[in-house]
């Protein structure tokens, strides 16, 4: 179904070309100021219009309309994770040119296992994003990978040192078990990544370097078939809580040493920009809250540069989380042309697309 | 029996795996049907919703690593809605500035929660005093299913005649608290319920 300027079409409208027939009869609302906006649209000449199609509610769709490509200024998308995702959108609309918080921006030439693990872990999702022939997936990417590793470490470290209980990490409630053998995956790649570097070059290595390199070599043995051999999207927890693991306290030590690295490397970062390097290195780093408060202060500088970044290269999306945007914009991270989009159930700009898509509905022909 | 006028002063704390601890300001105002409620966290309209609309009594958890790292960015802002239960209507207006209209049906939870739910069928429990007032304990199961899996677990309520002045929910390391730290009953005037000009 067809609205121009607030009236729905009909099938003997004279507008209406072979390309568009079908869509004044199919369901689907789609609303357009004018008739060229019609016409590109069904010419594929678009990026910021369609319907996308999560429920719940009647109908099952709702039409989104977005910042065109001749008006200046990038669509940021604030999303509710478990609701409209910006694979939704893209779905619906078509849209090729973005950066989205899930993507890393790092230069993988050094760490070939890491991005081994890392493209596994992520095919379903490059491919949920059309981008799994892509020749470089960090053109699509809004943050380091390297923050989240860390924070892996942290959260695995935690429950096997008594931290937490070990148990949490099956818990489908506290999910966490989740991310946390994804990101062992990765960091297991990276740690065996450092291992051969060092290795190559030992004299270049830090301290943090050498002392992981030297525990990849003590554990391999044992704990490389158990962590290359945990299920995609698995809760570790399901392969440990209740049973008597011999290498745990390798994997304990492990995690210690990665995160140690990590917590180092932050501190000379090259992606960040000397004022955010003193910003994060101003942070202490002793405690479990503290460390966490420091990687997330590391992810988020990252994040903000690689949003500035994809400003600047004229990038026509960005996704993320709503707190995200929230933050970005309260701290003046966007640009005065940025277009925000709220896309939660109860986001500004999402109940606006749903209101407009429901009231099309009630009143069809 | 005499129209509400009440203005509540809420303190909404959470602790769960992995997240950084919730403590948030809240402000109920109720004036008949007319209804006003002010979360000063920053956080976005959907997990303020979450506090009181999520079935664990938890609020919102994130399902990602980057949604449970979000909850260590430090949000500013405050978001409010305005609510009219007899006409059905209501706005709400996030941290950023930005209003939109709602059925009151969707925001009435945030206000709503000062008031008991029907109690019929729970057992009183302990007696004591908060602001007060004299209160009585009662135990509440929450069942359900979200993508979790099914669950069944205790809520503890602590009533003061029509009123809630704490709700507790707990689970293993997760916990949540929403407590009342002040009630005036008549001060509330139609410009507390009455959204700001566009």
């Amino acid at each position: 179904m067809i609205w121009v300027n607030g009236v729905q079409i009909d099938p003997g409208d004279p507008n209406i070309t072979p390309a568009t027939l079908a869509w004044v009869t199919d369901g689907f609302i789609r609303d357009y100021a004018n008739w060229a906006a019609v016409n590109a649209h069904a010419n594929g000449n678009t990026d910021h219009v369609g319907a996308v199609a999560v429920g719940p509610g009647v109908p099952a769709h709702t039409w989104v309309e977005f910042s065109p490509a001749n008006v200046a200024g990038i669509n940021v998308l604030g999303e509710d994770h478990t609701h409209v995702r910006l694979e939704h959108v893209r779905a619906a609309t078509g849209l090729t040119s973005f950066v989205y918080e899930v993507f890393a921006c790092d230069n993988w030439n050094n760490y070939p296992q890491m991005m081994a693990a890392y493209n596994t872990e992520n095919n379903a999702r490059f491919n949920l994003f059309g981008i799994q022939a892509a020749p470089n997936h960090t053109n699509h990417a809004s943050e380091s990978i390297f923050p989240k590793l860390a924070v892996g470490m942290l959260l695995l470290a935690n429950c096997l040192n008594g931290g937490a209980p070990v148990a949490e990490l099956a818990d489908r409630v506290a999910y966490y078990g989740l991310p946390v053998q994804r990101y062992l995956k990765i960091a297991w790649g990276f740690a065996k990544d450092v291992r051969h570097t060092e290795q190559a070059a030992p004299l270049a290595a830090t301290a943090e370097e050498t002392a992981l390199s030297l525990l990849v070599h003590q554990h391999t043995a044992a704990v490389d078939g158990f962590i290359t051999g945990l299920p995609i999207d698995g809760y570790l927890g399901d392969q440990i809580v209740g049973v008597t693991l011999p290498h745990t306290p390798a994997l304990l030590a492990l995690a210690n040493a990665i995160l140690n690295l990590l917590i180092a490397r932050s501190a000379h970062d090259g992606g960040l920009l000397p004022p955010q390097q003193n910003q994060l290195n101003l942070l202490p780093h002793g405690t479990f809250m503290e460390k966490y408060v420091k990687l997330g202060l590391w992810r988020n500088l990252y994040f903000v540069n690689r949003v500035t970044h994809a400003v600047n290269n004229n990038v026509r999306f960005a996704g993320m989380g709503q707190q995200h945007m929230a933050y970005l914009s309260q701290n003046n991270h966007l640009p005065p042309t940025a277009h925000l989009y709220d896309m939660q159930p109860q986001g500004a700009e999402w109940r606006g697309f749903r209101v407009k898509t429901t009231t099309h509905w009630a009143n069809h022909h | 029996m005499a129209p509400i006028n009440v203005r509540a002063k809420l303190t909404r704390g959470r602790k769960f795996p992995a997240l950084r601890d919730l403590s948030a300001a809240q402000t109920v105002w109720w004036l008949g049907e007319q209804f006003r409620f002010r979360d000063e966290s920053g956080r976005p309209v959907s997990e303020v919703l979450a506090d009181v609309t999520a079935p664990r009594g938890f609020g919102s958890t994130p399902r990602s690593l980057e949604g449970i790292m979000d909850t260590f960015l430090d949000l500013k802002g405050v978001t409010e809605v305005y609510g009219d239960r007899a006409k059905g209507t209501g706005i709400i207006i996030d941290s950023q500035g930005r209003r939109r209209a709602v059925d009151a049906s969707v925001i009435l939870p945030l206000a709503a929660q000062l008031f008991a739910e029907d109690l019929k069928g729970l057992t009183p429990g302990a007696r004591s005093k908060i602001l007060g007032r004299d209160t009585v304990a009662y135990a509440k199961t929450l069942t359900g299913s979200d993508e979790a899996g099914s669950f069944r677990q205790e809520q503890k309520l602590t009533v003061a005649g029509t009123y809630v002045l704490l709700r507790e929910t707990a689970a293993g390391r997760a916990s949540a608290r929403t407590e009342v730290t002040a009630l005036d009953e008549g001060v509330v005037t139609a410009a507390d319920v009455t959204p700001p000009a566009k």
